[in-house]
């Protein structure tokens, strides 16, 4: 760590401007630095729409504020009094430590959840969500949403089953799995997936290769238990054998999410600048933009993922690699600012404001501040992988990254932090979880009734509503379904 | 300095003591209204309204601005709204304030000083140089803020005061501050105090005295505010107009102006809302409106000046007049039977409930009912919405089915109603091009409450059970009732 962060300061020190407008290096679970990871094509890129579709998907989230829900896209600039949005209590299950050294005490200077959320695809909505046959190898995958609804369209599923082509049904996609299961010969989920790519073909001539369902991924991750093997059912016509894989528990649980209306909590804002303006120093200028501070992120992280033990998703707005990505760990060491160089301990990482004499961010400093510490924490997180017929699944298959942040923190007279400031503008400006116990469930799991028993068909009483619930206009499996695959995959 | 004040006021009353009000301003004593208040002139503003014997000749036009700035965001917007009236005629456009039309009169509560002020706004004449003191104009009175008194008091007394000393064939009151739509009487009578940060509805956030008004006691300060209607009431504040905040203020005034969604910073234009009726720009002949009925025509061209050039600075912005009258006799009764026949539409298969409650929750294009702040839905998409959901239901239902029929036709009434209450509509081009209102008209203007969770339904349904719009709410006590 000591050589990571002085390489790190030494860098900022050489050009700090270049320094802040560093893409951070992501490495592997080996150290390794790694190339260039993001759904985002060039073109893409250059078009900035990874700023404006992480803010369509960031703006969709939602927080019950005394009985009013507030999404993210409610809060605009106006004529209407709104909530300070970056506040660490605003996130966290629980609020424990809130000075350096009250971590340092409680050994929080490294922390790793026990288990990792599990990675899985972010099913791209130009190869039809779960609709897709990921294990079919003449299923297209080409970049034409129209080629891949084509191929489904000439190999309906319907047919499929009619022959009872065993292997055949195998390859069948997690969508058209589920409407089997079900008995739902209209294929709402499935047809479901398919409209969902099919708006934007039509109304653009193209399905952006981005637009997808991690917002439902991330969640789902670690607020669902990881599919460990695959489940064998039977379906609503007493016939058909249907195997469910882990990679297929785990498309229908991430489309659960991403449709189910769940509320969130959340430190950050909304950045649509494509452009954001940045002042002499480098650093940005626009407030929404540069949040989270550094504080709140430090504050989130450790209380989050240390005491509560529980994950949180991070969003980095200027880093297209960094999107809805669930926590996995972290470690951090701590540097003395004014030095730049690595230090041992909190101590010798605290300089006061007046012995701060060559701060590059003094200009932007809390009139609060007394003091000023720096830190280098190394974030890993989780990323997403390809589904596959794996019979199997464990965190050995989950791919994690982990990218270094390089900040300050601004401490109170009491040592408590209360900002700060970031040394790469590339940054997570955005964290989010669902509260603790949140489960996502669709408005049809409310109808059920009796439960679905090993080695039969789902019940007859749950059908109708699963039919509803996939053909409606937040597509989804009823949790009751998912929530009994992933049991059964576990037992 | 404040007994001064004081003085100018005493004044004004004095000159208006035992006057005739029914004489035509055609008399040589009204000869004066044409005057602006000139410094070199007048020894101080109570000189000039001795002069000009103001309560003795009333103009085609009192425009009344409430600015309640005292929020610490707001000062800096308030001097530019000032600045637009005060300044628009030397910065090359028409004059935006005072003229032998209409008075433009202010009353301007800030963080600090303590107090609110009244101010007589006159264009500024001379080069453009940056002005030492906003307004340029003439402070008419500073009064103490009442402590311990309900919030509405203040904005009572100004508008009784300004329809009193101004009289005037039609009268436009702006409510300007923050607001947060609906806001139920608060039943102790006690001053209402808010949490900063929590959504709690109103209008005129006052953080120096923690106070926020009810949206009914801004109805009842407005209605004891004269013999008439306001012709032309403007909400230049967030949220205001909903079934319910617009429900309540139809009993005060005749047409109705304000932002369904959050009101950008910067608000209205006023250098272009002021010369529609000060003479500078009369507004244009209007279909929604009789030729006779200025008030309308004013009331119609205010929305569309926020899509103009330079007209709104954000593009997130809702905005609308409707007609009053139209909103209690028609809209009001029409969602009632709406929401009678979307119960009998829920009641009549249980299914129902899940394809509307996902409906809430979508984001797909073509499907979802994007919101605004405060869980507020624009009642033209969710009508058009709730019919896809009622021509779906018409398709799968096999045997006559009377709730879904039912719906249709309610469906159809309410769709006229609410043409005939919205009489203009300005949208921002964030929501002209969101995918999330494809295929409907977007939004048309007027918003209901549509809280998405039973939760949200549970906490907030007491404070909506008061709103006139309260019939509204069966069928959301259906779609969120436990199985």
């Amino acid at each position: 760590m000591q050589e990571i962060v002085n390489t790190m300061l030494e860098d900022f020190d050489r050009d700090p401007v270049e320094a802040l407008n560093r893409r951070p290096t992501k490495f592997d679970a080996d150290g390794q630095p790694v190339g260039t990871e993001t759904v985002f094509s060039p073109w893409d890129l250059r078009a900035g729409r990874d700023i404006s579709g992480r803010d369509q998907s960031r703006k969709a989230l939602s927080m019950l504020d005394h009985g009013v829900l507030i999404r993210l896209g409610d809060i605009l600039p106006g004529r209407a009094p709104c909530a300070e949005a970056d506040r660490a209590d605003l996130l966290v299950d629980r609020l424990e430590h809130r000075t350096l050294a009250a971590m340092q005490a409680a050994d929080l200077s490294a922390a790793r959840l026990d288990e990792s959320p599990w990675s899985d695809d972010y099913w791209a909505l130009y190869l039809g969500v779960l609709g897709k046959r990921y294990a079919d190898q003449n299923f297209p995958g080409a970049d034409d949403w129209q080629e891949n609804y084509d191929y489904i369209q000439r190999h309906p599923a319907r047919d499929i089953v009619a022959r009872a082509d065993a292997g055949a049904i195998d390859l069948l996609s997690p969508a058209e799995k589920y409407d089997i299961l079900v008995g739902d010969t209209a294929m709402g989920l499935t047809q479901r997936m398919w409209a969902e790519g099919k708006y934007y073909h039509d109304h653009n001539g193209e399905v952006e290769p981005w637009m997808g369902i991690c917002h439902g991924w991330a969640p789902a991750s670690y607020c669902l238990p990881r599919p460990q093997r695959a489940v064998d059912v039977l379906a609503a016509d007493g016939r058909t054998r249907l195997r469910f894989y882990p990679s297929d528990i785990k498309a229908l649980g991430t489309l659960l999410w991403a449709n189910a209306d769940t509320v969130s909590r959340f430190v950050g804002g909304r950045c649509n600048d494509k452009k954001p303006a940045v002042d002499a120093s480098g650093r940005l200028v626009s407030e929404r933009c540069f949040d989270t501070n550094p504080g709140t992120f430090h504050l989130s992280v450790v209380n989050q993922i240390g005491v509560c033990r529980r994950s949180a998703v991070i969003d980095a707005t200027f880093d297209y690699e960094v999107w809805n990505q669930p926590i996995h760990g972290y470690r951090y060491a701590l540097f003395n600012p004014q030095t730049r160089r690595y230090v041992p301990d909190l101590a010798a990482a605290t300089v006061s404001r007046t012995a701060y004499t060559r701060d590059h961010f003094a200009a932007h400093r809390g009139s609060a501040a007394v003091a000023v510490a720096g830190v280098m924490m190394q974030l890993s997180y989780v990323v997403e992988t390809n589904p596959s017929h794996a019979l199997t699944d464990s965190p050995a298959q989950d791919k994690l990254r982990t990218a270094r942040y390089l900040y300050d923190l601004e401490l109170d007279a009491n040592g408590q932090i209360i900002g700060g400031e970031w040394y790469t503008n590339k940054h997570p400006d955005f964290l989010w979880t669902p509260p603790p116990n949140t489960r996502a469930r669709t408005p049809a799991d409310a109808l059920l009734s009796g439960s679905w028993a090993a080695g039969t068909p789902v019940p007859e009483g749950w059908r109708r509503p699963a039919w509803r619930a996939s053909d409606s206009a937040s597509p989804s499996p009823l949790a009751a379904i998912v929530e009994a695959l992933i049991e059964r995959s576990r037992g | 300095m404040r007994l001064a004040r004081f003085a100018w006021v005493t004044a004004l009353l004095a000159a208006s003591a035992g006057c005739d009000t029914g004489r035509s301003r055609e008399q040589p004593a009204c000869a004066a209204l044409a005057r602006p208040f000139d410094p070199t002139r007048d020894a101080d503003y109570a000189a000039y309204a001795a002069s000009v014997a103001r309560t003795r000749c009333p103009k085609p036009w009192t425009v009344l601005i409430y600015m309640a700035a005292d929020v610490e965001d707001l000062p800096a917007q308030a001097f530019a709204d000032l600045r637009e009236m005060e300044d628009a005629l030397v910065r090359g456009g028409v004059a935006a304030a005072s003229s032998e039309r209409a008075d433009v009169i202010v009353q301007l509560d800030l963080p600090g000083p303590p107090g609110l002020r009244r101010y007589h706004l006159f264009s500024r004449t001379g080069a453009v140089e940056p002005v030492a003191v906003v307004p340029s104009s003439p402070e008419v009175a500073s009064l103490p803020e009442a402590e311990g008194g309900p919030p509405e008091q203040a904005l009572a007394e100004f508008v009784a005061w300004g329809r009193a000393q101004y009289p005037s064939d039609r009268v436009m009151v702006v409510l300007w501050g923050h607001g947060q739509g609906w806001r139920p009487r608060t039943e102790t009578g006690e001053r209402v105090r808010y949490v900063e940060g929590g959504f709690v509805g109103g209008f005129g956030f006052d953080h120096s005295q923690g106070t926020v008004m009810d949206v009914p006691a801004v109805a009842a300060a407005l209605r004891g505010s004269g013999d008439t209607p306001i012709d032309v009431l403007v909400t230049d504040a967030c949220l205001m107009q909903s079934v319910d905040v617009a429900g309540t203020l139809a009993t005060a005034a005749r047409n109705l102006v304000g932002h369904e969604q959050i009101d950008p910073y910067a608000g209205l234009p006023y250098d272009r809302v002021i010369p529609l009726v000060n003479g500078q720009r009369p507004p244009p002949p209007h279909p929604a409106c009789r030729t006779d009925d200025e008030a309308c025509r004013v009331a119609v061209s205010l929305p569309p000046l926020l899509l103009a050039p330079g007209g709104a600075t954000e593009e997130t912005f809702v905005a609308s007049a409707a007609a009053a009258d139209a909103l209690s006799g028609e809209l009001l009764p029409a969602l009632a039977r709406l929401s009678t026949a979307l119960v009998a539409f829920l009641d009549e298969d249980r299914m129902r409930s899940i394809d509307v409650l996902a409906r809430l929750a979508s984001r797909s294009p073509g499907e979802a009912i994007p919101g605004f702040a405060g869980n507020t839905v624009d009642l033209g998409v969710l009508l058009v919405r709730l019919r896809q959901e009622a021509q779906e239901e018409a398709l799968r239902c096999a045997s006559p089915c009377p709730g879904v029929t039912g719906l249709l036709a309610a469906l159809d009434d309410s769709e006229r109603a609410l043409d005939a209450v919205v009489l203009t509509v300005a949208v921002g081009p964030a929501y002209a091009e969101d995918d999330a209102y494809a295929w409907t008209s977007g939004p048309l203007g007027l918003s209901v409450w549509l809280p998405p969770h039973a939760e949200v339904l549970a906490a907030r349904r007491a404070a909506f059970a008061s709103s006139p719009a309260s019939g509204w709410l069966p069928w959301l006590d259906r779609l969120h009732a436990a199985p």
